[in-house]
């Protein structure tokens, strides 16, 4: 067993035990707001220490010499989620430092959920093996659930809470049972070694040159007409995909995502969008190439185009009737789902995949910087105005010019406008799979259409923030310096992204089998 | 592969380096912005200027090419250039941006948001007019958007809001076809490049291997993305809500900068991309530039509002450009490109004069105005003045932009039944003159002449600052009018290097 490759994460597990351990042996009579400082700069210090390890691994070239039993593996693809998770980790605590001293009750076990949901995510990047990949997104989800049920003194954070329970509970299930009628066909918990038993056998579950059948009970035995996937391999295929897209909030697997946005304390709903979607991200990526077998592929391709397409039209469309910003980030989230699956889809072509991947690593990352750089002025806006409701912020882009010009820019690159990365993330999936033919364009077409519907939702954000007379009331409040910081951070990578992308693109050459 | 000179990149820099400066520099001092915005888009007016003595007017292809790496992966550059085709929007764009600085005198509100986003502006008018790489191309074409969104929704008239969503929406929804066009035309083609120097020299290779319907849906959709810039009708409604609604100096630009990226894009793309597309529907053209012309005259004359008039004049006059693509001679090019020229100086002329008249009576209302000679001398002489140049008075350059495109259009070298279209199609446009007399001339009565209403004696005339721009604007459409062969000397290279690519033209 080599663990130093396993070094982040231990720090990253390391950090959620101290920060519990500090939490008891500070004088509980002292209010929670002295407390969280000192809470969070551990956990900065933490997760920044395993960040530093990671990069160190990197630069060192080491990337490990033992894959845990095919358990974990430490190989480029994990290296890229694990550092862009960590980074998310951060912002997300250096933009909650203020609204945790405010509105938390219990520092410490907020800090370390975070840490550990961290963790899970980080671990699911990396599992390449039923139980590890389970166990992984169990800790991140029920690190979850807690975490957004953190703010006690509101009923809707705790009914959040419980939805998102429900929903990930059933969730859950499916996808358990879909790895069952994997582990059931294939005899093996290794996603490598499924994907190899469905590249050889795959044919023993496609139906050949069954007579035509009337009715419902034959058409299930025999398959609707040959060349179908016996209806186990079927079954495994879709509730695989559609328990993880669950965790992507692809429709029609959504519901929870607004009213847990909703509902959960603001810096949470940052988390949950950024790391629980990255993560679910990376293991859809590789779940998905375990299916990429001459028999499997076509089914779970097609699965996942009609989700693609489900995802943006619907998050899109119903984002624009939204009055809550997080509810309305909700939907843009669920619409992000869609544009990232078109990347999946054109992971399945040999040509395309190499764009695909690096479509779909870099839109990621920028996802991160995007999604919590509006966050994080969210979180501001929103302890000011009291509000999240649209209509309460108006002109507060007048009254906090830089965080204004921030939130401006985090959505202009969400909708996929230059000079911000979002636009180039967008040009690296859409043409991914423009390059899998003419058949693809009306996918891309799709897309593209539905980044106009977004510009419209988004753009009123804008518009509120800054043409918008500012109400009478409060003076202004500095914001946070460590939310400040995490502002800056986001603008950079976005803007910084954009100019210099050719590192991503050098990074993820060295990408190879995913499994 | 020649050295760069990064004369063109620091033309391309300057704006963004004044929004840049503008946004750390505080200053409660009076008016401090608009100097420091004068300063900039100055240099890059003087910067541009340079350029044109710098390029050399016999040599064909692109010019002061810069080219560095940008994405390897994709063979992506930063790559920029001019040709003669390119260079007088160049010149004209920084013109045009560094008179709106001075127009834009007046306005004090915000002031520091205002200027940064006409810089920011400019980078991505001049970015659009010089990218050679179709990436940077596409991104410099949205980067216009953002900050023309500000400046109509945050210093617009009454409907602001409401015209800077349409323009917005209008223009993103357009430009989305642009994206799909292009990322078919990389990634369906081999090899893969967005180098619009290599396209434009290889298109009979790279392109036609696409097929013809392919071929032709993008065609289709590079138009209509250029179309909804142009405007061409029915495309062309967020142009008058735009123009109404945005500030005097933003009118300007839309009108003298922003509408040529369209007939830019189509000279540049279709054109070049597409010859034997285009030369198929060059009957297309000149329908749909005739149909301009006179839905946009017949618009103009019933319009009860100073500004929408001459919103619907441009309509009119950019359809000219759309009627002289569909010549296929070097007259009728030169005269487009030389009306994209024209009617950028002389319509933001105009939109000077609406500006003027509004910033003393509040109201751009027909029925308000009348008999303002009688207090603005100077500016109902220049005024005059500038509406001949707008209906096509010799002498002045619009008059040999409008000759160049007739006479093109006319001795068309087409064969059989689309000649005569295209001729007859010409003959038909040629009746929007005397409507644009028509409705210039009744304009002019209108606001400066006939009985003075008493709420107007107390107004002051045009002040220095005004008739400066003016001034500038006027000389040139003076000169382009008296010696055109001072610019289209520059335009005649690229145009004869794009017809040289068109069926039956030899090259």
């Amino acid at each position: 067993m080599d663990f130093i490759a396993l070094i982040p994460e231990i720090l990253v597990c390391v950090t959620a035990l101290l920060v519990i351990a500090f939490d008891l042996l500070m004088d509980p009579a002292k209010p929670a707001a002295e407390r969280t400082g000192k809470l969070a700069f551990v956990t900065g210090a933490g997760l920044t220490a395993a960040l530093g390890a990671l990069i160190g691994l990197h630069l060192g070239g080491y990337y490990g010499t033992s894959d845990f039993y095919n358990a974990f593996l430490p190989d480029a693809m994990s290296l890229y989620f694990r550092g862009a998770l960590l980074v998310s980790g951060l912002l997300t605590l250096c933009l909650s430092v203020d609204y945790v001293r405010r509105f938390i009750k219990y520092p410490g076990e907020f800090f370390a959920l975070i840490s550990l949901a961290t963790l899970g995510a980080m671990f699911l990047t990396a599992a390449t093996e039923i139980t590890t990949l389970y166990l992984a997104l169990e800790l991140l989800s029920l690190s979850s659930f807690v975490l957004v049920a953190m703010r006690k003194d509101r009923p809707r954070s705790a009914e959040a809470s419980i939805k998102y329970l429900i929903f990930g509970a059933v969730s859950s299930g499916i996808l358990l049972y879909g790895f069952s009628l994997l582990f059931g066909i294939t005899g093996s918990l290794s996603l490598a070694e499924i994907h190899s038993y469905l590249q050889q056998n795959g044919a023993d579950f496609v139906y050949m040159n069954q007579p035509a059948t009337q009715g419902l009970s034959n058409a299930i035995d025999y398959g609707w007409q040959s060349g179908h996937l016996k209806l186990e391999l079927l079954a495994a295929i879709l509730m695989v995909l559609g328990g993880l897209a669950y965790k992507i909030a692809a429709v029609p697997f959504h519901m929870w995502a607004p009213d847990v946005y909703e509902g959960a304390p603001i810096p949470v709903t940052a988390f949950l969008s950024a790391t629980s979607k990255v993560a679910g991200f990376a293991a859809l990526i590789r779940v998905f190439e375990m299916f990429n077998t001459t028999n499997t592929l076509v089914i779970a391709t097609n699965f996942v185009i009609i989700m693609a397409v489900l995802s943006m039209t619907f998050g899109n469309i119903v984002a624009i009737a939204q009055k809550n910003v997080k509810r309305m980030f909700a939907y843009s989230s669920i619409a992000h789902a869609g544009y990232l699956l078109m990347g999946i889809v054109a992971l399945s072509d040999l040509k395309t995949r190499e764009t695909a991947l690096l479509g779909l690593f870099f839109y990621l990352l920028v996802y991160i910087f995007m999604n919590l750089g509006a966050f994080a002025v969210m979180t501001h806006l929103s302890t000011q105005a009291r509000s999240s409701d649209l209509h309460d912020w108006s002109g507060l882009g007048r009254r906090y010019p830089w965080l204004g010009f921030v939130l401006a820019c985090c959505l202009l690159s969400l909708t996929g406008l230059p000079p911000f990365a979002g636009f180039t993330g967008k040009f690296y999936i859409f043409g991914a799979v423009t390059m899998m033919g003419t058949g693809y364009l009306w996918l891309v077409l799709v897309g593209v259409l539905n980044s106009v519907i977004s510009l419209y939702y988004y753009a009123r954000v804008v518009r509120t923030l800054f043409f918008g007379e500012p109400s009478e009331g409060h003076a202004p409040e500095a914001p946070h310096p460590a939310l400040t910081f995490a502002s800056v951070v986001a603008f950079a990578g976005i803007l910084g992204l954009f100019l210099f992308p050719r590192w991503i693109g050098d990074f993820v050459s060295q990408v190879g089998t995913l499994l | 592969m020649q050295s760069n000179s990064f004369l063109l990149t620091l033309i391309l820099v300057m704006p963004l380096l004044g929004a840049l400066s503008i946004g750390l520099i505080k200053s409660e001092k009076d008016r401090f912005y608009h100097w420091l915005a004068a300063f900039w888009s100055g240099l890059t007016f003087v910067l541009s200027l340079i350029l044109l003595g710098r390029y050399d007017m016999n040599a064909t292809g692109f010019q002061f090419v810069d080219a560095l790496p940008w994405i390897p992966q994709f063979n992506i550059q930063y790559q920029v250039g001019v040709d003669g085709l390119s260079l007088p929007m160049v010149i004209l764009t920084s013109l045009i941006v560094f008179i709106a600085v001075f127009v834009s005198w007046p306005i004090t509100h915000r002031s520091r948001l205002f200027f940064a986003m006409l810089l920011i502006m400019e980078t991505g008018v001049l970015g659009v007019f010089t990218a050679l790489d179709l990436f940077l191309f596409f991104a410099m074409w949205e980067l216009e958007l953002i900050p023309m969104y500000f400046l109509i929704g945050l210093w617009g008239g009454a409907r602001r809001q409401y015209a800077s969503m349409k323009f917005i929406l209008y223009t993103m929804l357009a430009s989305a076809f642009m994206f799909l066009a292009f990322l078919a035309i990389y990634f369906l083609s081999t090899p893969h490049t967005f180098d619009v120097i290599v396209l434009l020299q290889n298109q009979d290779t790279i392109l036609a291997g696409l097929g013809k319907p392919l071929q032709m849906a993008l065609f289709i959709a590079l138009f209509c993305c250029f179309a909804v810039k142009l405007p061409m009708v029915p495309l062309h409604t967020w142009l008058p809500d735009a123009h109404v609604e945005a500030p005097t100096a933003i009118s300007v630009v839309l009108a003298g900068v922003l509408l040529k990226m369209g007939a830019y894009g189509m000279i540049r793309f279709n054109m070049g991309f597409f010859p034997d597309m285009m030369h198929y529907l060059s009957v297309g053209f000149a329908v749909l530039g005739m149909i301009n012309i006179l839905y946009g005259a017949l618009l103009a004359l019933a319009q009860t509002d100073m500004k929408r008039v001459i919103a619907y004049s441009s309509v009119s006059h950019m359809g000219f450009v759309l009627l002289g693509l569909a010549a296929w001679n070097p007259t009728g090019l030169n005269g487009a490109i030389l009306q994209m020229f024209t009617h950028g100086t002389i319509t933001a002329l105009l939109f000077i004069f609406v500006g003027v008249v509004y910033e003393r009576t509040h109201t751009r209302q027909l029925e308000d105005l009348g008999g303002l000679s009688a207090r603005m001398p100077l500016a109902s002489a220049l005024f005059v003045v500038s509406a001949l140049a707008s209906v096509g008075a010799p002498g002045m350059s619009g008059f040999v932009s409008e000759f160049l495109i007739f006479t093109g259009t006319y001795a068309n070298t087409l064969a059989g039944t689309p000649h005569f279209v295209i001729q007859i199609a010409t003959i038909l446009a040629a009746v929007g003159i005397i409507l644009g007399a028509g409705y210039m001339l009744w304009l002019t009565r209108r606001v400066f002449f006939g009985p003075l209403a008493e709420r107007w004696q107390h107004l002051t005339d045009i002040n220095a600052i005004e008739t400066a721009t003016v001034a500038i604007l006027m000389i040139l459409v003076f000169v382009l009018g008296i010696y055109p062969a001072l610019l289209v000397d520059y335009i005649n290279p690229a145009t004869v290097q794009l017809l040289s690519q068109a069926p039956g033209m030899g090259g």
